[in-house]
């Protein structure tokens, strides 16, 4: 333990596990054993007021000073302005972030679909790590794309074990075994996509097992797998913090949820909104947001003005948390909303 | 529909516009009459039913605002008077004469000044129409609904189609030729037919007006509870409502009637001017609890408690005149920009529009300078139209209204 000075300037310079030297008489490599934590999960973050992004580059910045395995890079998003995408060690490690970040440091965040590392093996020979969907290349250059894959341990009690397997089954697990500890409990073991564990996982466990379920995965390495990205497209256009990588068979699934909660979520707007769920091109799932017919105040009572102001000005309100995607007015909520891990 | 393409085009009529800022300093008066004898189920106006003495207490604190009041010096020119409600002919016609007189006193009326009453059927009586007539009330406004029994039965009125037809014939029989009827549309379990039925029997009357509003169930009222619980008839869809209006619109244009607000209609030369003064910046006094001013650029209103009213009015200060002490509530000096907003977004309730050169004239800029942008916008979206010396809502714009006008609010 021990001080030293010298000419850091940004906080990004000096990392946990940087080795330091001399410039004068420098080594000639790193101290061993200090590796750099490979974040598994990644998401897109973004202040929900976008004069805030410079706190938000702040505040990041302050947690990797005593968290080095938090990884974040610019990103920008046609719908949600400026971000960062932001890499966590699995999803413990990401909500307790986004927690700090509301907490600490003020920020009201809004934030995308969390996402795993895929690994995209491309026709002219090379392999990209893909974080954000975006990304993707186009299916022609693709030659195969692999998912990692966790060795999971489930901890039940008995009766539980049935709805617990079959909830490992829906979410493409391979079963390995099942460890009787004691008479009452047991732990299952099952090889499980990582996406599919970070979709919603935790909270489907808990309400199949009334809680008594726990869970521990490490990572066991990546396989081939039938990916597909799904694009959202509200008036013809596809909205980029709404894309996602799924498994090819559970598309048709989330496309649906995700137009049907996308139509209660986009208010009315002056003109019929189609809401299109598209895999490679392809319309798989359709809502339609109907036009506003109505919005008029029939009588005005009496020369009372002040009131009909009032009611104007929260309209005005209203249109401000508005974030226009290509004509479209969608609310910033309705991102948080739509994007939310629910059981549904 | 057999609507000729004719009667499809409407060009607005200039007859509502006045002159902005008004020239000659005339003042419009609203005299608010917080009684009825039974308040309906849908009515989230300031009103209730009051004793006779009650009643009495309040026309002399009336009066007594009337003579006491500040804002408007003595012999202030009156263009209209709005005796509204409630039902204020429910005042005998010794108060509704007191209370002119008094005005009469106080200001000085045009002789052209247009004075309207609001009655409700329930209350007609020739004998009192008579008297009114003669105290100078020169305009009725009938609350008639609907012609439809069971429809007034749901939104608790105290007449029936019948009654407010006699009403009616007895207001023309007292020398009334400048009536105008309320209809109300998009009432629960009303069709399409009814409605156009309701309108196909209002213009057999021959009235000078129509106000045609579609009902707002508001928080509140009787109707609001019974509309959340379900115990309401269905209301009309979306599609009906706005196929209600738009045939409203081409039915009473077919039969003279021109619509120059968005929920008023008139034969040439028979707007309401008071009500189109709302719209277009002149000033007036509201007089009585709730009443709402608008002079010397001043927004206020008036407490809205009936006792508190009829106490502090007879406060008196050193000059022998009522110390109007705590009467007036929510002063607000508009700010230039307000004003502006307010320009556009009243004036765009009128059919013909807001004028471009009224906006210079006014505000020593032109609308493009302060509202290209928007303006624009709303063009391009169909909202808004380009008249012969202005703006204003197109069809869909009116339907919008609210979308529209919340825009020009700075």
């Amino acid at each position: 333990m021990g001080y030293f000075t010298a000419s850091i300037k940004n906080i990004r310079d000096a990392r946990v596990g940087d080795t330091v030297t001399e410039s004068a008489r420098p080594c000639d490599e790193a101290l061993p054993g200090y590796k750099g934590a490979q974040p598994m999960v990644y998401c897109g973050l973004y202040p929900s007021e976008t004069p805030r992004y410079p706190d938000l580059r702040d505040a990041l910045e302050k947690l990797q000073l005593n968290d080095a395995s938090l990884f974040f890079e610019p990103e920008t998003s046609l719908a949600l302005g400026f971000g960062f995408r932001c890499g966590f060690l699995g999803l413990l490690h990401m909500e307790v972030i986004l927690e700090r970040l509301e907490r600490e440091y003020d920020l009201d965040l809004i934030s995308t679909a969390p996402g795993v590392v895929y690994k995209v093996y491309k026709t002219d020979g090379t392999m990209i790590e893909l974080t954000n969907p975006s990304n993707l290349p186009e299916p022609s250059a693709i030659l195969k794309m692999e998912e990692p894959i966790v060795n999971a341990e489930i901890m039940v009690t008995t009766e539980f074990i049935g709805p617990i397997m079959q909830l490992c089954q829906e979410r493409r697990g391979r079963y390995i075994g099942t460890d009787y500890i004691e008479t009452t409990r047991a732990v299952l073991k099952y090889e499980l996509p990582l996406n599919e564990i970070i979709y919603d996982f935790f909270d489907a466990l808990k309400s199949r097992s009334r809680g008594y379920a726990s869970f521990d995965y490490e990572l066991k390495g990546y396989e081939e797998s039938k990916l597909v990205k799904m694009d959202i497209l509200v008036n013809k256009e596809p909205v980029d913090a709404l894309s996602f990588i799924v498994h090819a068979d559970g598309a048709y699934d989330r496309g649906r949820k995700m137009c049907e909660k996308l139509k209660d979520e986009i208010p009315r707007q002056l003109f019929d909104v189609p809401i299109q769920a598209a895999v490679g091109g392809r319309v798989i799932a359709r809502e339609t947001v109907r036009q506003m017919r109505k919005d008029v105040l029939a009588k005005c009572y009496g020369g009372d003005i002040s009131r009909k102001k009032k009611l104007l000005e929260k309209q005005k309100e209203g249109k401000k948390r508005m974030q226009t995607v290509g004509s479209v007015e969608i609310p910033k909520e309705a991102f948080m909303n739509v994007l939310k891990l629910d059981t549904q | 529909m057999t609507d000729s393409k004719k009667t499809e085009k409407y060009v607005p009529e200039k007859e509502c516009r006045r002159d902005f800022p008004s020239g000659i300093g005339a003042v419009s008066l609203y005299i608010h009459i917080p009684f009825c004898l039974k308040k309906c189920r849908y009515c989230d106006f300031l009103s209730g039913p009051q004793t006779q003495q009650q009643r009495e207490r309040y026309v002399q604190a009336l009066v007594r605002e009337i003579r006491g009041q500040k804002d408007c010096p003595p012999g202030t020119p009156v263009d209209t008077v709005f005796f509204g409600g409630g039902t204020p002919s429910v005042l005998t016609m010794d108060q509704i004469g007191r209370i002119l007189d008094a005005a009469r006193e106080n200001f000085s009326f045009l002789p052209d000044a247009e004075i309207s009453l609001e009655m409700n059927p329930g209350t007609a009586d020739p004998g009192k129409l008579l008297a009114f007539r003669q105290a100078g009330i020169n305009r009725l406004s009938i609350g008639v609904q609907s012609m439809h029994d069971e429809e007034l039965r749901l939104l608790g009125r105290i007449h029936s189609a019948e009654q407010a037809r006699e009403a009616f014939v007895m207001a023309r029989d007292a020398g009334f030729d400048n009536i105008s009827i309320d209809l109300m549309s998009a009432l629960p379990g009303q069709t399409f037919d009814s409605w156009a039925d309701s309108l196909r029997q209002a213009v057999e009357w021959k009235p000078e007006h129509i106000s045609a509003y579609s009902l707002i169930i508001e928080p509140g009222t009787p109707f609001f509870d019974l509309f959340e619980k379900g115990k309401l008839p269905a209301l009309p869809d979306e599609e009906t409502d706005r196929e209600m209006y738009h045939y409203t619109r081409r039915f009473l244009a077919q039969h003279g009637y021109a619509r120059y607000e968005i929920s008023n209609y008139a034969l040439p030369g028979r707007a309401c001017r008071h009500n189109c003064g709302y719209w277009t910046g002149h000033p007036y006094l509201g007089l009585g609890i709730g009443a709402a001013s608008y002079v010397n650029g001043t927004r206020f209103s008036n407490t809205a408690d009936l006792e508190d009213y009829i106490q502090k009015m007879a406060v008196y200060g050193p000059a022998g005149q009522p110390s109007m002490e705590g009467i007036r509530r929510e002063i607000h000096v508009l700010t230039r920009q307000e004003k502006m907003e307010e320009f556009m977004f009243l004036g765009l309730r009128m059919t013909e529009g807001v004028s471009v050169a009224d906006f210079t004239a006014r505000f020593k800029k032109t609308l493009d300078e302060v509202y290209g942008d928007v303006i624009r916008g709303h063009i391009a979206k169909g909202l808004i139209e380009r008249s012969e010396d202005g703006l204003r809502l197109t069809e869909r714009g009116t339907d919008l209204s609210n979308y529209v006008m919340s825009d020009y609010l700075m």
